[in-house]
């Protein structure tokens, strides 16, 4: 447990005691459109360097032309081979300028470069988290927000968990299971999951009960033999008298807690998902004509979709999704491309999620700031399986309509250019992640990132201005 | 005197970019020199490995100095004599007590070697008792020991010399058989840990163990009060152990093949008698079976008659601490010589190092990373270095704290060329589909030095090479404190305390020969298990299958596989063989505690798709899926769950309610009655008469609820669960209705059971 964890913790004790753990609907913690953050992680250490590239060109000296020949192995060439170099940038990439930046973006990712058009998305360079290349303990430091994180410190609290104590709202997590990013803090157990709403099967919300009082009211006397009736009315009288039993600390509250948040939650839930059907975009991303490589991140959609249709009554602040496999040590061109594809190809994941949830209720879009980034980036050089290897530094992205886009941070610094030759080299980290989610949760609410991040020491790199990074 | 400088200067050959003395045959020459007179330099590990001299590690190199020393040049000039080497270093099993002698009668040396009566054979006793021995073979006749010796001048403690010599008539040879080492001749050590007293070796502290380390095993009860009387450090040994079969965890009288594989298993289960014919193609064993690793690998917990514990140990090496995924593209094939190799390691006791660098050298994990594509060829390393990390930090728990730079630049290039030219190419089922081990090849493999881990590793293969990194990545400061973290952090404590982890970085590093066996049983029944401080969250298959194994009363009802557990793990979104994260392993226990999908998806087994709790019977049933019935309206059933088979009866031969709910709590949760409160109490005695509690209080107001307030303190409701506690149940009736509804009642306070919140948890005392 961090100090600042537990000194916040001290005052979020009294407020626990007060509201009984969660915020209470009465609060309105959250409403449809309140503003939110979504965070993606890309699990694996996500090449952003293959995403957006410099434009190939034949100066020799030139970054652009030492990026291409470190690099020609990815796609299936060799170093000096600048007619099929060429051609593989033409083949793949888009073209676009950017604050005076020339760059290209990979055609499959056709929405993304329109969003970037708009001035919709922040493309922060040299950011940097992690201390080393290790994914676990990488992620481990991304998620809390500290570089003190130890290799094996899981109970810890993460940002997203501790903002959302802040401003006495919930996490949504609509992942197969609940990341770090969104513990919230406890002093004594190190983290604390109350604020926390899992919600991967979002249509399937809810615990189980037998509909006893139908029976009474037709006279059928199932409920007497029924299994079902017999057991769902005993586990819920259960849960409900130990409610009372178990106290705060102990190791099985949180099953306590878990019973408590879907009780509250299903029954308004379900009727007002029953009035939503699933729009029909987002259900052939996991299950139709449209199906994302990942039909696991399809089903994230479709979760977040549904956590939005239901904002106010689960009072989600904080989304986190997650998307996995960006390890790209071999046939990077081959397996990456797809991945990105499915994140920010027209019609596909963010597109078919932003577009179904504007038609729902425009305010939010206008309201949400989709936080994309990974563990670590790769090595500037590629490695001889025509992949990369693990680096530290790399870009992350923040989207959204309340973003001032742009570059921040030099994309293609000179500084790198003898580096590219060598194997080894990575993307020198000179901002500080914890910097970007600062600003974004102060866009949620002011001062937020400072009460949520201990930002001393945190580097930031020479010109570059995050204050700008969020529009009032 | 051997001139050993002439080939040696014959050996500079030209690798690479440059001239490199061929270290093999500088190697060689090194031990002929050593052996034509020990004033010369003593041969290093590496020189042995260089020279291909099996059998060498850390452990025993100052033994085969001793060894070489003694004898002379012309007894190492070949390779021949060199292999045979070995055969001096022969590991047999220890003796621990008087009563094991008889299983090393006749005295069994392997391999056969001759022997004559004038000679003086040598070798080496590992944590031997000589007394013992002597005994045993005086007893036999056949050979005397003639000295002994604690191994002057190995510099290794825990090797002994033993030099025995015939007496049998002068020159007549005979043959003497040593087993090669098994567990069977490890004995316990506390280690570091302290063993737990004999007041809290109770039956629930050996249940305690049970469910953490053998899905709650098979042992019957009277077998878990034996292990319960007995001093813990000898209880441990029976319970957890790596043999195929442990007959006292897991008793049968049903033939089950003697085999720790995974693969052989399938292949029996595949045509065995007793298992349901719809099942028996899951263990089918084809290049794309993809099913039969788990069905396989579950049915070797559930089964009685093999170790639930082998295979719990099993699913850590292999979807947690040296994970491949079959998501991945891991071929049901390759994944299971995986799995099947690192037991075969396991069960032959090896060190733990050679356990972790077994799995290194499977095929299954080369295509995980993508190394088997590595090669270094005309001087250009062409690869990854995916495993060339991963197989630090996850194998041996090094992070590369103890120098960032140097790990990174060093120690993680020069892994990835010691991981070349290993061959293991994918082809198409057709073909047989991917190869399941791989061929370690000279040509394309960097077969000069590397410096690693700040030491020099060499080896004309990569086989060699992982063999020699795992040695010094073992004792590396950084595995030293993380690995043993890592398995107490798998098998039993979430958030160990700082004494704990202290305790097991003291205990593995004390072990001069690491092995996972003896520290597990130290472990187990050391004070910190059974720490009241202790919290070890279940991870869905650790709850699933400790409460399918629990459930299940006998063969008949394994076969059937009514609790083949793998479709209710995947509406938890977890897959066996495709972990959570990849090669980090799969979802842990504390995952799935903070996991409300998790918790929704188990609670709803048991308020609303409870059939694997609540089906008590099997009949034949007709096409329209109804089953027969007698001339009484019963159900004609070929197979039924009789609860009464393990419940006990009490004194008096009845089954009364409230034993049979504190015996079902004490099975399925094992606190001892910790957590078994009024509230439990309440509803298990409503169940088990065949009601919810609401019912059962008020049948008129069956959406009541009671608090635990008017549970203890309302004498209208004491009195009815009073009487509701002291009611028999039918258990054994001749009357089927009543024994049948007294069979679906136990199963109803079951399901309740594995609700509650005690069934996501286990606490150490």
């Amino acid at each position: 447990m961090k100090r600042r964890d537990f000194i916040k913790m001290s005052a979020m004790t009294a407020l626990f005691l007060a509201v009984g753990g969660m915020p209470s609907s009465a609060q309105a913690a959250a409403t449809i459109g309140s503003r939110t953050i979504v965070n993606i992680m890309l699990d694996g250490g996500p090449d952003f360097k293959h995403l957006m590239v410099p434009p190939f060109e034949s100066d020799t000296q030139s970054y652009a032309a030492a990026y291409w020949r470190a690099r020609a192995s990815i796609f299936k060439s060799k170093a000096g081979d600048s007619t099929k170099l060429r051609q593989a940038y033409r083949d793949n990439y888009d073209e676009v300028t950017v604050d005076g930046v020339r760059f290209g973006i990979l055609k499959s990712c056709a929405w993304l470069k329109n969003e970037i058009l708009q001035g919709n998305v922040a493309i922060v360079n040299n950011v940097v988290a992690s201390t080393n290349r290790d994914h676990y303990h990488s992620k481990l430091i991304m998620e809390s927000g500290s570089l003190h994180t130890g290799a094996n410190e899981t109970d810890t609290s993460g940002w997203g968990g501790r903002s959302v104590t802040e401003i006495d709202a919930n996490v949504v997590a609509v992942t197969q299971g609940v990341r770090l990013v969104c513990n919230g803090p406890d002093a004594l157990r190190g983290y604390d999951n109350t604020r926390v709403v899992s919600n991967y099967d979002s249509r399937n919300m809810g615990l189980y009960l037998y509909d006893t009082q139908a029976d009474l009211d037709r006279g059928s006397r199932s409920y007497i033999w029924s299994s079902q009736a017999i057991m769902s009315r005993s586990l819920k009288g259960y849960y409900q008298a130990k409610a009372d039993d178990i106290p705060q600390n102990s190791p099985y509250r949180k099953f306590i807690d878990h019973e408590q948040k879907f009780r509250r939650f299903s029954d308004r839930v379900k009727p007002r998902l029953k009035a939503q059907p699933i729009p029909s975009a987002i259900k052939a991303l996991y299950e139709g004509s449209n199906t994302l490589e990942s039909t696991y991140f399809g089903k994230q959609i479709r979760n977040l979709y549904d956590s939005f249709v239901t904002q106010d009554i689960l009072e989600m602040r904080f989304a986190s999704m997650e998307y996995t496999g960006w390890d790209s040590h071999r046939e990077q061109h081959r397996l990456l491309e797809p991945k990105f594809h499915d994140l920010f190809g027209t019609n596909r994941g963010l597109h078919t999620l932003t577009s179904a949830l504007s038609q729902f209720n425009s305010s939010i879009e206008n309201n949400t700031v989709f936080v994309i980034s990974g563990e670590f980036g790769r090595q500037l050089k590629s490695n001889g399986d025509y992949g990369t290897d693990h680096g530290r530094g790399n870009s992350m992205l923040v989207i959204g309509k309340r973003v001032n886009g742009g570059f921040y941070g030099d994309p293609f610094p000179d500084s790198d250019i003898e580096r590219l030759e060598i194997q080894n080299e990575d993307i020198i980290g000179k901002t500080s992640m914890f910097h970007v989610y600062a600003k974004v949760l102060d866009w949620q609410e002011n001062g937020l990132g400072s009460r949520v991040f201990d930002l001393s020491n945190q580097p930031i790199e020479t010109g570059v201005d995050l204050s700008r990074l969020m529009q009032a | 005197m051997i001139d050993f400088i002439a080939p040696l200067l014959a050996a500079v050959i030209s690798t690479g970019g440059g001239s490199v003395v061929k270290q093999e045959q500088q190697a060689i020459n090194k031990i002929i020199a050593y052996a034509d007179s020990g004033v010369n330099p003593k041969p290093t590990l590496q020189d042995y490995l260089s020279a291909g001299v099996a059998g060498v590690d850390k452990t025993n190199v100052d033994a085969y100095n001793h060894l070489v020393d003694s004898l002379e040049a012309s007894d190492v000039d070949s390779a021949q004599e060199r292999a045979a080497l070995q055969t001096y270093f022969i590991t047999i099993d220890p003796i621990d007590n008087i009563e094991k002698t008889e299983y090393f009668a006749p005295f069994n040396i392997r391999p056969s070697v001759n022997y004559g009566g004038s000679d003086t054979l040598r070798f080496y006793l590992e944590n031997s008792n000589e007394a013992l021995i002597n005994a045993s073979v005086d007893s036999k006749g056949v050979i005397s020991i003639s000295s002994t010796g604690n191994g002057s001048g190995t510099g290794v403690s825990d090797l002994r010399l033993i030099a025995f010599t015939g007496t049998q008539a002068s020159n007549q040879t005979f043959s003497i058989t040593i087993n090669t080492t098994s567990t069977s001749s490890l004995t316990f050590s506390p280690l570091d840990f302290t063993v737990v007293s004999d007041e809290v070796w109770d039956e629930t502290a050996v249940r305690k163990v049970l469910h953490a380390f053998a899905y709650g095993g098979h042992a019957t009860d009277t077998q878990i009060r034996t292990w319960a009387a007995m001093p813990p450090e000898h209880a441990i040994v029976q319970i957890l152990t790596f043999e195929p079969q442990n007959e006292l965890l897991s008793p049968s009288r049903y033939y089950q093949p003697e085999t720790t594989s995974l693969e052989r298993l399938a292949r029996f289960w595949h045509q065995a008698a007793y298992v349901k014919p719809e099942h028996r193609d899951r263990f089918t064993t084809t290049p794309t079976s993809w099913e039969v690793p788990t069905a396989s690998w579950m049915m070797a917990v559930l089964t009685h008659g093999l170790n639930p514990f082998l295979h719990r140990v099993g699913l850590w090496e292999s979807n947690y601490h040296m994970a491949v995924s079959q998501v991945s593209g891991v071929y049901p094939l390759p994944l299971l010589s995986h799995y099947d190799s690192i037991m075969t390691a396991l069960q032959e006791n090896r060190s733990y190092e050679q356990v972790i660098a077994q799995g290194a050298k499977n095929a299954a994990v080369a295509y995980q990373y993508g190394h088997n594509r590595n090669i270094y060829s005309n001087g250009v390393f062409r690869g990854n270095e995916d495993f060339a990390r991963e197989y630090y930090q996850l194998f041996f728990g090094i992070l590369g704290d103890y120098d960032h730079d140097y790990h990174e630049s060093v120690t993680i290039p020069n892994t990835a060329r010691a991981l070349t030219d290993m061959q293991a190419p994918w082809r198409p089922k057709e073909e047989g589909g991917p190869v399941r081990t791989i061929t370690f090849g000279t040509q394309e493999h960097y077969g000069s030095d590397l410096e690693i881990l700040n030491t020099t590793i060499s080896g004309h293969r990569a086989d060699i090479k992982i063999d020699a990194i795992a040695m010094e990545a073992v004792e590396h400061e950084e595995s030293l404190r993380n690995l043993p973290v890592m398995i107490i952090r798998h098998f039993g404590d979430d958030t160990p305390s700082t004494a704990t982890i202290t305790h097991a970085r003291n205990s593995w590093a004390m072990m001069p020969v690491k092995r996972l066996l003896p520290f597990l049983w130290a472990y187990a029944v050391s004070t910190d298990f059974h720490s009241s401080s202790r919290i070890k969250y279940a991870s869905s298959i650790q709850r699933m299958m400790t409460t399918m194994n629990l459930l299940t009363i006998d063969h008949e009802e394994n076969g059937k596989m009514f609790y083949y557990p793998s479709w209710e793990l995947t509406k938890e979104e977890v897959r066996l063989f495709s972990p959570t994260h990849a090669v980090f392993g799969h979802q842990t226990g504390v995952e799935a505690s903070d996991n409300g999908n998790i918790f929704r998806v188990n609670y709803n087994r048991s308020a609303k798709d409870g059939w694997l709790y609540w089906n008590y019977y099997e009949c034949e049933r007709d096409a329209n899926g109804e089953c027969p019935r007698d001339s009484n309206g019963n159900v004609i059933t070929i197979w039924e769950k009789k609860w009464k088979d393990k419940i006990p009866e009490n004194a008096q031969g009845e089954y009364i309610v409230e034993e049979v709910a504190r015996w079902l709590w004490e099975r399925f949760i094992a606190d001892g009655g910790k957590h078994y409160g009024a509230l439990e109490r309440a509803h298990l005695i409503a169940l088990l008469n065949g009601k919810d509690l609401a019912l059962f209080l008020d049948e008129q107001n069956p959406l009541a609820t009671y608090t635990k307030a008017q549970i203890v303190n309302n004498s209208g409701i004491k009195r009815l669960l009073n009487d509701g506690a002291i009611a028999p149940m039918d258990l054994k009736s001749r009357d089927i209705k009543k024994r049948r509804q007294a069979d679906y009642r136990v199963n109803l306070a079951i399901s309740f059971i594995a609700a509650t919140p005690y069934i996501y948890a286990q606490e150490g005392r």
